[in-house]
């Protein structure tokens, strides 16, 4: 039990994540037929809640047939609330020399948490910078039909091309992003 | 109780997702900076088994 208990707080090595999350896509198949993704929930939500009066086309389906994946979105809460929280890593993030550095020289801080502190507080700018990201986000999963989980692992693992143009964009936009933007997040905030 | 499955199935992704880091900001951003394997294998293995 000893050793169970420490399994399950230290983190994962990335030959343990991997194949438990390629495995998702198999898992759907035999829970529901159906493909493993989440950001569809968006559209569904807006679906849900869209007044009779408003009337989009894009929204106009059936949406309680897919209840399921609504259900499926509040389950990744519940085990990433068990898993960061409940099970939490009592050491810090075992980064890499290279990016300790680099959050070093950026006076990033390194915590138990996932997310730095000033960037995610509840302060006006983060709170701003969040929902823009936040709306590009919805923007561009929906534009290009689907997310990281759904183009990247789906996508990829059954050979689709749109897929992997997908997949190549995001990488592309993080990039630009992380290079390009990020840095100058910090001399904002601090 | 249909949705069961799913509910666990997503207990499953999002356990693994926190726990392997992959929901880091900073192991994002260290996949980025292309300064760790630990990302590139997560996707690569996952792709792989998928």
């Amino acid at each position: 039990m000893e050793s169970l208990s420490a399994w399950l707080h230290a983190p994962w090595p990335w030959y343990v994540a991997g194949p438990l999350i390629g495995l998702m896509v198999p898992l759907m198949l035999v829970i529901g037929n159906r493909s493993f993704g989440i950001s569809s929930n968006l559209r569904h939500m807006c679906a849900m809640t869209q007044p009779k009066a408003v009337g989009v086309d894009f929204f106009q389906y059936n949406w309680r047939e897919h209840n399921w994946s609504l259900v499926f979105a509040l389950g990744t809460v519940l085990g990433g609330f068990l898993a960061g929280v409940v099970f939490a890593n009592p050491d810090p993030i075992d980064l890499s020399v290279a990016a300790l550095t680099m959050f070093s020289y950026w006076d990033v801080p390194i915590g138990g948490g996932y997310l730095p502190p000033v960037l995610f507080d509840f302060h006006w700018l983060s709170v701003l910078v969040m929902f823009l990201g936040g709306v590009l986000v919805g923007f561009g999963t929906r534009y290009a039909s689907g997310c990281t989980s759904g183009h990247a692992i789906t996508g990829l693992s059954t050979l689709q091309l749109q897929s992997l143009l997908a997949v190549m964009g995001i990488f592309a936009g993080g990039l630009l992003a992380s290079h390009f933007v990020t840095p100058h997040l910090f001399s904002l905030f601090w | 109780m249909r949705f069961l499955p799913y509910l666990f199935a997503g207990l499953l992704f999002g356990f693994v997702m926190v726990k392997s880091e992959a929901a880091s900001w900073y192991r994002i951003m260290e996949m980025f900076y292309f300064q760790s394997f630990h990302m590139f294998g997560i996707m690569g293995s996952a792709i792989a088994t998928g």
